[in-house]
């Protein structure tokens, strides 16, 4: 599914006095079908408002967004979310809460068991599936998260932060099993992140937020086909890219 | 091993408090036509245990306020769930509510009375009085309170609406749920107490009431510590059904 994001402004008010902050300025970008479009900038600058936006569950002060040139009036299956919060449901098991996107669909019971499982096995949490999220450690729970977003196989997925808290070995083998999975489901993807090798690592385009009042500062394109190797890591490309895109974004913060 | 140091510890100061009482009756501190001694209390239960009319009351009470429990815990939860779903019913319905919230069911007797006779009707009505405010407000807390961020995640689940009240509004609101049942509960089994001291010819409220006139003060205490006893025990059930409900709080 294509994105459109054209002149996109938001403000919030204050709650405590009558200000209001404008958190995104004037903000155009497009992403292609089946593309990953990772966004990256300091904190507080407006990512996860532009997730929001995007999701449908807030609405532009102006511009607008479209999905395949329909405009986006609201939350919907095809547009999942993996939350900065996780938002995995307390009152499910870890087996509960995968299997929550597919109960809305017309499978039936086996079929649904076929595929948690599967996704267990992909997120490594298995020996957990019977657990309540109070009995999880952070990452864990953002596994749980991931899976149940993959599980609805929507077309477009949005992540927000969502391998920020694990340990970098889980984090290099669960991003492999992301581009494993999108290169199988051709979702298009936006991947919010703090961390500069994920962005270059997962995306086919970086976008480079500035500061609040946030505009996209450059659009990188990382020029990596997929599938990737992991080796692509050690590449001196690969550093260089870095470097670049650690410049644009050390004025910002 | 554990467990029964646990219990003893808790029948340990009962027992104490028992035996004080008995002690300070036989000193002939304690009058026994105003306050009879334990022993004579014990004699009197067992004694009453194998009359049926004592079985026939304890069971009148309890049918009582599990029918009064059930009807006002399906109004409460009911109407509890539309209005944290719909802010205008809440809106409409809360100030009617709030008019008739601080009236004490005991209030109503005089109406339940004239408007159902005596037996069970009006035990029922005030049952109900006493039980639908903890329990409606308490529910209607409970889907209000719904952390905006499930239910984004179950919008973009593509959640239908019945997927998202049986599966996320109402386990959400569970435990709030079951703390107004738990509250209700307690209302009740007071409330059909009164109803029955005032228009019942059977239950453990009338009981009292009828040994009351007829001096039979043992009796009066037996109905009472009985009352206890249940109420304790009907706590116990709930607690029980809560545990087994929410798994996902007390594992
Ligand atoms: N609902 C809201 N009401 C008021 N202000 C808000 C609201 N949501 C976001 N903001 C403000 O908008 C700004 C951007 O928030 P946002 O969560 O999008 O930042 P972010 O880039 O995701 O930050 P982080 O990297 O820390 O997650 C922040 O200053 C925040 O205080
Ligand atoms: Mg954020």
């Amino acid at each position: 599914m294509k994105i459109e994001f054209k002149n996109i402004i938001k403000s919030f008010a204050v709650k405590n006095n009558h200000d209001i902050i404008n958190v995104l300025d004037d903000i155009s970008f497009e992403v292609k079908n089946s593309e990953i479009f990772c966004l990256v900038g300091p904190s507080g600058c407006g990512k996860s408002t532009i997730i929001n936006l995007m999701a449908g569950f807030i609405f532009p002060d102006k511009g607008e967004i479209s999905m395949d040139n329909k405009l986006v009036n609201g939350p919907g299956p095809q547009r999942t979310v993996v939350f900065q919060e996780h938002a995995i449901f307390p009152w499910k098991t870890v087996r509960g809460n995968i299997e929550f996107g597919l109960k809305c669909k017309n499978l039936s019971k086996s079929k649904i068991n076929d595929e948690v499982n599967c996704l267990l096995k992909k997120v490594k949490l298995e020996s957990f599936a019977d657990r309540y999220p109070d009995e999880l450690s952070v990452g864990m729970k953002q596994r749980v998260a991931m899976a149940r977003a993959f599980a609805v196989k929507s077309e477009v997925v949005f992540m927000d932060e969502p391998f920020a808290s694990l340990d970098s070995q889980t984090r290099d083998i669960l991003q492999e099993e992301l581009l494993n999975i999108q290169i199988e489901l051709k979702q298009t993807i936006i991947f919010v992140t703090h961390n500069i090798d994920e962005a270059i690592f997962l995306g086919d385009k970086i976008a480079v937020m500035s500061h609040r009042p946030a505009k996209i500062k450059e659009i990188i394109q990382v020029g990596y086909e997929r599938p990737r190797s992991a080796s692509i890591r050690n590449q001196p490309y690969f550093f260089e890219l870095k470097n670049k895109i650690w410049l644009s974004l050390r004025d910002e913060i | 091993m554990f467990k029964m140091l646990k219990v003893l510890k808790t029948i340990l100061p009962i027992l104490f408090f028992f035996c004080v009482w008995q002690i300070l009756s036989m000193m002939g501190i304690l009058n026994p036509r105003f306050l009879p001694p334990p022993i004579e209390i014990i004699q009197k239960f067992v004694e009453l245990l194998t009359t049926d009319d004592f079985v026939i009351d304890i069971t009148q009470s309890i049918k009582r306020v599990l029918i009064g429990f059930v009807i006002a815990s399906l109004f409460g939860i009911g109407l509890g769930i539309f209005c944290g779903m719909y802010k205008f019913i809440y809106n409409f319905i809360n100030p009617i509510v709030e008019m008739f919230r601080p009236i004490p069911p005991i209030a109503w007797i005089p109406l339940a009375i004239l408007w159902f006779g005596l037996g069970d009707n009006p035990a029922f009505f005030l049952i109900f009085c006493g039980v639908f405010f903890p329990i409606f407000t308490n529910t209607y807390l409970g889907i209000s309170s719904l952390d905006e961020i499930y239910k984004r995640a179950a919008w973009s689940l593509g959640a239908s609406r019945r997927l998202f009240i049986t599966d996320v509004l109402v386990p959400s609101a569970l435990p709030y749920i079951f703390a107004g049942l738990k509250i209700g509960l307690g209302v009740g089994w007071m409330v059909v107490i009164i109803a029955e001291m005032v228009g019942a010819q059977s239950g453990l409220g009338y009981m009292i009431q009828l040994n009351r006139t007829i001096l039979e003060i043992p009796s009066v205490i037996v109905g009472m510590f009985t009352i206890g006893c249940i109420g304790f025990v009907m706590n116990k059930f709930m607690t029980f059904f809560e545990h087994v409900l929410i798994p996902w709080k007390y594992n």
